[in-house]
C-alpha cells in the first residue's frame, strides 16, 4: 500500500474519519462562500458593521435545528443516538466571554481561522498556533482549573428541558427570533439606502415560518419522543440515603442495591458491591450502561455534589429507582470507616472489611450490567399530549 | 450565485448571500448529525493536534499530564479522530470554495485597518488565539462545536455559550478597533 494510506490504517483510519473528512470539506466550503475566510467580515459584526455573522449562524442553526426536531418528532431519530452537548453552565458562560474576547481580538473563531489559513492570510496563521498554544496551557494547569471546569454541571439539559416546555413552542420561538434579529438588521442597513427587501427574503422567511409550525405540530403530535431530559429541578428532588442507613443495608447483605462510584481514583474497596463510573459516561446517552434489573442504584461521589445528583435525577428518568449517598464517600469514611465512630454496626463493618483484606478477597464482583443503549420512553409529564 | 464579472477581472467574486450559506451550512451540520450521531467541532482537532506535536517534542511531559496524557496516548492514536480530520476537512473545503471564486490571497497577506501596523494585527490575531485555546478547552468547544452545534440541538449551556460569546465579542470591541483602522 502507498505510504500514507498504510499508517493511517495503522492507526485506525475507518469510515466515520472518512465522513467527518468529507462533513468538514462541507462546512469549510460554506464558511468560505458565507465571507467567512475574511477576518474584517467577521470582526465587523462586532462593530455593527456587517452582520453576516449573524446571518449566516442563526440561518445555520435554524436549518438544523427544524431538521433535526422534525426527525424527532417523527421517531425517525432517537434523541439517544445523537451527542446533545452537556450544560456545564459555569465554564460555559465564563468560557464563552474568554471566547468573544479572543475572536474580538483575532478577528477569527478556531473554525473560521482555519479558512482564514486556506485562503492565504498571514494572520489567521497566527490565530491558529495562538489557539494551539491556548489549549496547551490549559492542559498544563489542567488540575488547577479541573473543579471549576467540572462545576455547574446540569447534564444533558436542553431549553425545553429547563423551561419545562414542549420543544415544538421553543422551536417556533427560536425560528420567530432568528426572523426577527434578520429584519432588524436588515431594516437597520437598508435605512440608509431606502432599498426594499428582497422578495426571496420574504418567501424564505415565511418558508421558515411554515417550518417551524410544522416541526411544532409533529413535536406535540407526533409518533417521536423528544422526551424531556433532567433538569435542575429534577436533580434537587433525587432521593438520598444517609451513610448509616446504607450501612445497614450493605450489613444486610441486600442484593437489590448497587453502589455507583464516580470518582476517578481513590476507591475505597470498602464500598459495598460498587461499579465504577465517571459521570461523563452515565450522563452521555451512548455510553451509558442499562441497568435493566430493578436494584436501587445509589450513586456516590467524592461528597455527594450535585454532579451526583444529576447523574442520579438522570437515572432515574431512565426509569431506575435511584439515591444519592448524602455526603458521599467523605460521609462514608468519617460515620462508617473512622476508627474513632462508635456505632455497633459501624464497627462490626469495619472488623469485616479488615477480615476481607487480610484474607486478600475484595468485596465480592457485582454481576455486571450489560453495555447496551437503553431506550428511554419518559416523556415529561404533562409537555405532550 | 458566483457570476463572473467580465468589466473588472481582478476583483474577487462577491460572497454569497449569507442566508444561503447558512442554510447551507445547516444541512451539512444536520448531515454530521445523521451520520456522526454528533455536530461539528474544530477546538477539539486544534487540541488534539497540539497535542500530538507536543507529545513529538516531549512524550514525558506530556504523560506527568493527567488529563492530556488521557487524550495524547489513548487506546486509539491522538490524530485517528473525528474533530481532527473534520478540521483537515475545513481546510481543504475552505481552500477550494477560495480558489475557485478568487479569493485566495498571496500568502503573507495581513489583513488589517489601512492605517494599522503589520506588528499590532499579528500580536492581536496571537493572543486573541491564545485566549479563545483556553477558552474553548474551558467551555468544552468553541463556536462550532458549541455556538452551532449545541445551539441547533437546543441545548441550554451552548445558548448561554452564545450569548457569553457575543457579550464578550462587543464589550472588547472597542478597545482593539485600532486593528481596523
Amino acid at each position: 500500500m502507498i505510504f500514507p494510506l498504510n499508517v493511517l490504517a495503522e492507526w485506525g483510519f475507518d469510515a466515520t474519519l472518512f465522513w467527518s473528512l468529507l462533513i468538514g470539506v462541507g462546512f469549510g466550503f460554506m464558511l468560505e462562500r458565507g465571507g467567512f475566510g475574511s477576518s474584517k467580515v467577521l470582526a465587523a459584526i462586532f462593530y455593527g458593521k456587517d452582520w453576516r455573522v449573524l446571518k449566516v449562524m442563526f440561518s445555520a442553526i435554524v436549518t438544523t435545528m427544524l431538521g433535526l426536531y422534525l426527525l424527532i418528532g417523527l421517531g425517525v431519530v432517537q434523541m439517544d443516538a445523537i451527542a446533545f452537548r452537556p450544560t456545564y453552565i459555569y465554564p460555559q458562560a465564563i468560557g464563552g466571554l474568554l471566547l468573544g474576547f479572543g475572536f474580538v481580538m483575532a478577528g477569527y473563531c478556531p473554525g473560521t481561522s482555519v479558512v482564514g489559513v486556506a485562503s492565504g492570510r498571514l494572520d489567521a496563521v497566527f490565530v491558529v498556533f495562538g489557539i494551539m498554544f491556548g489549549c496547551l496551557g490549559f492542559e498544563n494547569h489542567f488540575a488547577r482549573v479541573q473543579e471549576f471546569w467540572n462545576s455547574g454541571s446540569m447534564g444533558v439539559v436542553t431549553l425545553h428541558d429547563w423551561l419545562g416546555v414542549n420543544p415544538g413552542i421553543i422551536v417556533m420561538g427560536v425560528v420567530l427570533m432568528a426572523i426577527g434579529a434578520f429584519s432588524a438588521v436588515g431594516w437597520f442597513e437598508r435605512r440608509a439606502t431606502g432599498i426594499p427587501f428582497p422578495k426571496a427574503h420574504k418567501m424564505a422567511a415565511g418558508a421558515a415560518v411554515m417550518a417551524g409550525m410544522i416541526v411544532a405540530t409533529i413535536s406535540f403530535a407526533g409518533p417521536g419522543n423528544a422526551r424531556a431530559l433532567t433538569t435542575a429541578g429534577d436533580a434537587q428532588s433525587v432521593a438520598v440515603i444517609q451513610p448509616l442507613q446504607l450501612l445497614e443495608w450493605a450489613a444486610a447483605e441486600r442484593q437489590d442495591c448497587l453502589c455507583i462510584d464516580l470518582r476517578p481514583e481513590g476507591s475505597l474497596p470498602e464500598m459495598p458491591n460498587a461499579l465504577k463510573f465517571t459521570s461523563e459516561e452515565l450522563l452521555d446517552l451512548r455510553t451509558r450502561p442499562t441497568f435493566a434489573d430493578s436494584r436501587k442504584l445509589i450513586v456516590i461521589d467524592a461528597s455527594g455534589s450535585d454532579v451526583a445528583r444529576h447523574v442520579a435525577a438522570d437515572l432515574r428518568a431512565g426509569g431506575a429507582s435511584v439515591a444519592v449517598l448524602a455526603g458521599g464517600a467523605a460521609a462514608w469514611q468519617a460515620q462508617v470507616l473512622d476508627p474513632s465512630v462508635t456505632d455497633a454496626l459501624a464497627k462490626a463493618w469495619q472488623l469485616r472489611m479488615q477480615g476481607k483484606s487480610a484474607l486478600g478477597e475484595g468485596a465480592a464482583p457485582p454481576p455486571a450490567p450489560k453495555k447496551k443503549k437503553v431506550k428511554r420512553k419518559k416523556r415529561k409529564e404533562g409537555g405532550c399530549s | 450565485m458566483t457570476h463572473t464579472n467580465n468589466i473588472t477581472p481582478a476583483k474577487d467574486k462577491p460572497y454569497w448571500s449569507p442566508y444561503l450559506a447558512g442554510f447551507g451550512l445547516g444541512l451539512i451540520l444536520l448531515a454530521s448529525h445523521l451520520l456522526l450521531g454528533n455536530g461539528l467541532g474544530a477546538s477539539g482537532g486544534f487540541g488534539r493536534i497540539a497535542l500530538f506535536t507536543a507529545d513529538q517534542v516531549n512524550s514525558d511531559y506530556i504523560d506527568s499530564l493527567d488529563h492530556a496524557s488521557k487524550i495524547a496516548h489513548g487506546s486509539r492514536h491522538v490524530l485517528m479522530d473525528n474533530l481532527v480530520f473534520g478540521l483537515l476537512g475545513v481546510a481543504i473545503g475552505g481552500f477550494f470554495a477560495a480558489i475557485s471564486a478568487g479569493r485566495v490571497k498571496p500568502f503573507g497577506t495581513v489583513e488589517r485597518g489601512p492605517t494599522a501596523t503589520k506588528r499590532r494585527r499579528l500580536l492581536l490575531a496571537f493572543v486573541g488565539g491564545l485566549l479563545m485555546g483556553v477558552a474553548s478547552r474551558i467551555a468544552r468547544g468553541c463556536t462550532s462545536g458549541q455556538a452551532l452545534s449545541g445551539g441547533s440541538q437546543l441545548a441550554l449551556g451552548s445558548w448561554a455559550f452564545m450569548m457569553a460569546v457575543f457579550a464578550g465579542g462587543f464589550a472588547l470591541a472597542y478597545f482593539v478597533r485600532r486593528q481596523w483602522k
